[in-house]
């Protein structure tokens, strides 16, 4: 959904959420739709786990019965308002999320869909087991009926209440999706290695997203236990974790009306299939199984796309007001300090291969530097020690006299070190602003609440991004295509994003890995005065390149590479003349009969 | 070059190719001959990959004929295709590379392996000639090799399917010159043993120099067609793709220059 959207559907679910009450002719049916409100609390929630950050939770019902258990054990034992369980459940969750969040570390995809699964187990366990605390099998009954400043919350007055919090959520959860946090978590999702270095803190985001799906999921489960008034292990089992799976997927991942609408159909369509007796679970399970072959993004996942595909995007430029390439590569202080980098004696060995060998180089302030070398020198090699992914053996890497050897990639990119990828590593299913903004990640400043609620510097900073982005989109000559999902491009123009993504960060060096692979001759002259440009703004560029006449011609200076040895460095015309070089990269007459000897890399 | 038969192995007309609202392909018609090398060539973002995931089935032709050995193929699947003997070497060389060079390779000849197993392992041995790297490499990690052996992997697995069209999309795409000036020369000897060859490329300059006919694409299609000897001395070409560049000076002037179009 776009943002010209969003006013009218936050106006229709409130006029949903009003009127629904009153076609309830009996408590039943009342109860039914304070269900429903409960389980779209938990699918929103989910929704940020699954449709943002690409993560799956089978364990959202260990979460929710966390937050239902807290909640009735603090009324029951303590005398707790309604108030206070509240916001103990979501804490209690919350934290439970944030130590579920652990093991994406380490583990991903369908290996943390069973870490989940595990965790659910074991919280429905714990339940049946801790007697004293939960009463057993027999659960939590006589929970006192809730009250709000000593208003007793019966019938249609929970029921606001309900409505009040839905409301809330589907706001806070939808400003979160269209901030740096959603972004983010966006980001992370669809290229961690891309994000990292960008500066993002990948388990610091995934962590965010499990927070925000289990404090939603206690938040329910408290409401539950108030709306029951008695609660046991039957109402959280795994069924009901797979149910609120379903409740995002069938809806449609990632859209805020896809969560809503699967929690609606997943409440009320058991209460009609009931009429089939027997049948029932057969009649359910082909459903699903029709809608997700039919419609295989969920309901409204796949009207997206197809709006996505068919409808055209708004094309309108993103003003600038004022903000060019010069004031956006600018840091916080306004001013710029050119930095020098220095790499020193890297060593890497991989088994008994040795990647690189006292390797080192220097780029000074504002220099345009080109590596070159065979395929297999151990360019590659430089680079991911460069950005952090890998740590050298021995050896610095220092950008103005910082170590940066050994520090993780997001913090290597704080640090003012960008890059783009020989292979292209964009967020395919973002626009092409959104890429940029991404870029511009770690200069903002505002907190999750800030995004929540839509206060604070969040406007003005968001304001502020745009237009940085925007202008760097018209520095590289994709202004056209501003609102294109990323993917859509062609690989040249995605080049020239990656360019202006890695711009947004105002980095002091920026790493250019094969920048030319792929382009005309006329794209290559564009690329050649970007990079002088870039240069004489006084960021140092390391260019990572196999086309000579653009490293003949842009370069100040080259340092070859070979067998993960540097054997020359130096001004190019002394490098182009250099008997080794020519030997070990140019060859000597390109497409005779090398082939015949077998190549010799 | 090599002068052999006129059959038409391959006979595009009309191809229209669309990805949602966007057009990449619109009404391109090509031929290749048995036993020609035939280079595509053409700026990003003109369609030549889309042609290729076309003629390939990678992607299904909005419209237009695919006619290879004398039957339309548009709307095979891309399996079909592989299995009559049309194969892409794809863009970015999408070798497996979780698996060993040599799964690589038995992959490769997937359609071939349990009725021609002996024949099959011929055709390993004449990669190995062709690329001896590959040999010293049977058993790592195809995603360990270095780019240029990526590269070779890619064509290799490729040929052990014994294709009547191989095609290669981007050889050149991340090589260092040697490597580059060695790829071509080897297809330029594989052409010259028979192999016929469709080559899309960006390095407009080797690609004509191997090349017995060729295409320039733009805006998807055809632009011009001709000879590669010919097509190379055309201003138009020379201009776009091939002539000395033009070196931008680094003066004010120029770096004041806000956009790059």
């Amino acid at each position: 959904m776009t943002s010209r959207f969003t006013l009218p559907a936050f106006t229709g679910l409130a006029v949903f959420l009003g009127i629904l009450p009153f076609t309830a002719d009996n408590e039943y049916s009342l109860r039914l739709f304070m269900l429903f409100t409960i389980y779209a609390i938990v699918a929103l929630g989910l929704n940020i786990l699954v449709g943002l950050a690409g993560l799956i939770s089978l364990g959202q019902a260990g979460l929710f019965a966390l937050g239902a258990y807290t909640g009735a054990i603090l009324a029951t034992r303590l005398g707790a308002d309604f108030v206070l369980s509240v916001v103990a459940g979501m804490l209690i969750a919350g934290l439970f999320g944030a130590l579920l969040a652990y093991p994406t570390v380490r583990v991903r995809g369908v290996y943390l869909a069973v870490i989940t699964i595990a965790f659910g187990l074991i919280v429905e366990n714990v339940i049946i087991e801790w007697h004293e605390l939960t009463g057993g099998t027999t659960g939590v009954s006589s929970i006192p009926k809730p009250s709000l400043f000593s208003i007793p919350l019966d019938g249609f007055r929970y029921y606001a209440v309900l409505a009040v919090l839905l409301f809330i959520v589907v706001v806070v959860t939808h400003n979160i999706k269209r901030s740096r946090y959603g972004r983010a978590m966006l980001a992370v999702s669809q290229s961690e290695t891309a994000a990292r270095s960008v500066g993002l803190n990948a388990t610091g985001v995934r962590t965010l997203a499990f927070v925000i799906a289990a404090s939603t999921a206690g938040l329910a489960g408290v409401l539950y236990a108030f709306l029951n008034l008695y609660i046991s292990p039957d109402s959280f089992t795994f069924n009901d974790s797979i149910r609120f799976l379903l409740m995002v997927v069938l809806g449609g991942a990632g859209t805020t009306v896809g969560a809503l609408t699967g929690a609606l159909i997943l409440t009320y369509l058991p209460e009609y299939l009931q009429q089939l007796q027997y049948w029932q679970q057969f009649a359910y399970g082909l459903l699903l199984a029709v809608v997700m072959f039919v419609l295989p993004l969920g309901i409204f996942g796949t009207l997206a796309d197809l709006a996505g595909r068919y409808l055209k995007r708004p094309s309108s430029a993103y003003p600038m007001d004022g903000y060019a390439i010069e004031t956006v590569v600018k840091d916080a202080k306004g001013g710029r300090t050119s930095a020098r980098f220095v790499a020193d004696g890297l060593t890497i060995r991989f088994g008994g291969l040795t990647a690189l060998n006292k390797a080192s180089m220097q780029v000074d302030p504002g220099e345009i530097h080109a590596l070159i070398g065979p395929n297999g020198a151990g360019k590659s090699t430089l680079v991911n020690i460069v950005t952090g992914f890998y740590k050298p053996q021995e050896g610095r890497v220092s950008l103005d006299d910082v170590n940066l050897a050994g520090s993780a990639p997001h913090l290597v990119a704080r640090s003012g070190v960008a890059r783009t990828f020989q292979n292209t590593e964009l967020f395919g299913e973002l626009t092409v602003i959104e890429n940029v903004m991404i870029g511009y990640q770690k200069r903002l400043s505002y907190g999750v609440f800030e995004a929540a609620l839509r206060i604070g510097r969040f406007g003005e900073e968001e304001v502020e991004c745009r237009r940085a982005a925007a202008a760097l989109l018209s520095f590289v000559g994709l202004t056209a295509f501003t609102n294109e999902k990323a993917r859509f491009l062609p690989f040249g123009m995605q080049r020239r994003l990656e360019i202006a993504r890695a711009l947004a960060a105002a980095p002091k060096l920026l790493l250019l890995d094969e920048p030319a692979a792929g382009l005309t001759t006329q794209e290559i002259d564009e690329l050649d005065r970007m990079i002088r440009h870039i240069a004489s703004l006084g960021i140092s560029v390391l260019l990572i390149e196999h086309h000579v006449e653009l490293i003949m011609s842009v370069a100040d200076r080259v340092t070859v590479l070979d067998y993960g040895v540097v054997i020359a460095s130096d001004v190019p015309t002394i490098i182009q003349d250099d008997p080794r070089v020519i030997e070990a990269y140019f060859g000597t007459a390109p497409a005779t009969h090398a082939a015949a000897g077998g190549p010799a890399s | 070059m090599s002068e052999r038969s006129s059959e038409v192995l391959l006979q595009i007309s009309g191809l229209e190719i669309q990805y949602g609202a966007a057009i990449a392909v619109r009404g391109v018609n090509l031929v290749v001959r048995r036993g020609e090398l035939v280079s595509v060539i053409g700026n990003n973002g003109a369609g030549k990959t889309s042609l290729l995931r076309g003629i390939s089935g990678l992607v299904r032709p909005r419209a237009g004929q695919v006619i290879f050995k004398g039957e339309d193929t548009a709307s095979f699947p891309a399996h079909e295709k592989v299995r009559r003997g049309l194969i892409l070497v794809p863009e970015g060389r999408l070798i497996f590379a979780d698996q060993t060079v040599e799964d690589n390779l038995i992959l490769g000849a997937y359609g071939r392996w349990n009725r021609e197993r002996k024949e099959v392992l011929r055709s390993f041995e004449d990669m190995f000639a062709l690329f001896p790297r590959l040999k010293e490499r049977l058993h790592q990690r195809a995603g360990s090799l270095s780019g240029g052996e990526q590269q070779m992997l890619a064509v290799a697995r490729g040929l052990v399917s014994k294709p009547d069209l191989l095609m290669i999309d981007e050889m050149s795409l991340g090589l260092a010159p040697k490597i580059v000036g060695q790829m071509m020369a080897v297809l330029r000897d594989l052409n010259a043993a028979g192999q016929t060859i469709l080559l899309v490329e960006q390095l407009a300059a080797q690609a004509l120099a191997i090349a017995d006919r060729a295409y320039v694409v733009g805006h998807g299609k055809i632009e011009l067609e001709g000879s590669a000897a010919e097509l190379a001395d055309l201003p138009a070409v020379m201009e776009a793709f091939l002539g000395r560049k033009r070196r931008p000076s680094s003066t004010k002037e120029n770096l004041n220059e806000q956009t790059y179009h």
